[in-house]
């Protein structure tokens, strides 16, 4: 996964050192832990598939990650809550399926540029409203 | 014939022109409308001594009307960019069009490019004028060419003319000295200034020449930078050709010229 995290309001400078926590399935579908609850409930071993990320200082992120799997009925797709000082806290979600295939949501579609082995996910930019 | 009149901003502009680029990063980095100003890209040409001009853009309402293509009918400058009103009147000149949309549109949220401290402006405009009036003449293409070609100036490749060369490096060591005091993120602080717009093209004209300009003036490379990751002020870039500027002169047109002298 490879992406950048911008100011929403013009020019949409790049934030440095804003916190994506991400949390997705396993190619089948599946979260680790499978039932709900905050992480704090479920021993280490039992937690998998999430993770933070700090952007660097032109507001890029890169991580590597499983393809994640679809479960009906959505399409696949990783989540985030992303934060920074001086803006508003955003939960939104990465799509990763074809063009149409994924709900009319704000966070933009993106495109898998390789289908099989390691692919890059160049993702769409997300953007964070200042807290002012 | 009866052409149609524009109801909206059209902005003249080439995308080798430096200045031209200057606008558009306005309009990029303050988040004017798409709609709100068109962008109408002239033609290119040499004249009879092979020096590089803009002409009026082939098959646009205005250049039928003009009936010719020469733009020196259309702005007695001869230069981009050129703002064209619904009304007809033209304004030119990149600080006048960039203060003047911004003193009119009714641009939708967004961050001034101009700070709100008088003393903040006054660096941003300082810089602006440093790069539109003692660097940018001195090392514009056709200039060089018509020093060469007319009045005997010393023969060399354009863009890495020692001349060019010269110019180049005198004010930008004058903005970095400036930028050690008034620079952040971007030059004049931490957010995206008008100073910004006027850098960008103007470094981006640098990279022609054989200056080393990240080791030269480190804190102008790092404002570079900083605008490269900038995703609308990479989109301008790469709109007009790439981080490197494509060539537009014809070397062998400007070989000709010189040798009849």
């Amino acid at each position: 996964m490879l992406g950048q995290v911008l100011s929403a309001e013009a020019p949409h400078v790049p934030i440095a050192s804003a916190r994506l926590e991400a949390w997705q399935t396993d190619g089948e579908g599946d979260y680790f832990p499978a039932n709900n609850g905050p992480a704090s409930n479920y021993k280490d071993e039992e937690l998998d598939l999430r993770g933070t990320v700090v952007t660097d200082q032109i507001g890029f992120y890169r991580y590597d990650t499983l393809n994640p799997g679809a479960y009906y009925p959505r399409p696949k797709h990783i989540h985030y809550i992303v934060s920074a000082p001086g803006f508003k806290q955003l939960v939104t979600q990465h799509y990763l399926g074809e063009v149409g295939q994924v709900p009319n949501v704000p966070c933009r579609n993106g495109v898998i540029e390789r289908s099989s082995g390691t692919a890059t996910f160049s993702a769409p930019p997300i953007y964070l409203e200042t807290s002012r | 014939m009866k052409t149609k009149q524009s109801d909206q901003l059209r902005l003249f502009y080439h995308p080798s022109s430096s200045a031209s680029m200057r606008v558009i990063l306005y309009l990029r980095c303050r988040g004017v409308p798409r709609e709100a100003v068109e962008l109408v890209s002239t033609g290119i040409g040499t004249d009879h001594r092979g020096i590089v001009v803009f002409t009026m853009p082939e098959g646009d309402p205005v250049t039928e009307v003009l009936g010719t293509t020469d733009l020196t009918a259309f702005n007695p400058e001869g230069r981009v960019p050129i703002l064209l009103f619904p009304d007809g009147r033209k304004l030119t000149q990149t600080g006048p069009i960039i203060e003047y949309l911004e003193a009119t549109l009714n641009i939708p949220g967004g961050q001034s490019l101009l700070p709100e401290d008088p003393w903040a402006t006054a660096e941003a405009k300082r810089i602006m004028w440093i790069v539109a009036a003692d660097t940018q003449p001195y090392q514009n293409i056709p200039f060089i060419i018509q020093a060469m070609g007319e009045w005997g100036m010393v023969k060399a490749e354009p863009t890495k003319h020692p001349l060019r060369e010269h110019y180049i490096r005198r004010e930008f060591g004058a903005i970095e000295l400036l930028l050690q005091s008034c620079a952040g993120r971007f030059a004049v602080g931490d957010n995206i200034t008008l100073a910004d717009c006027f850098l960008v093209p103007q470094i981006r004209n640098a990279l022609l020449t054989d200056i080393d300009l990240d080791r030269e003036f480190p804190i102008l490379w790092s404002v570079w930078e900083n605008m490269l990751a900038v995703p609308e002020v990479m989109l301008v870039l790469e709109e007009a050709g790439g981080v490197v500027q494509p060539a537009v002169f014809n070397p062998e047109k400007f070989q000709t010229y010189t040798k009849e002298k």
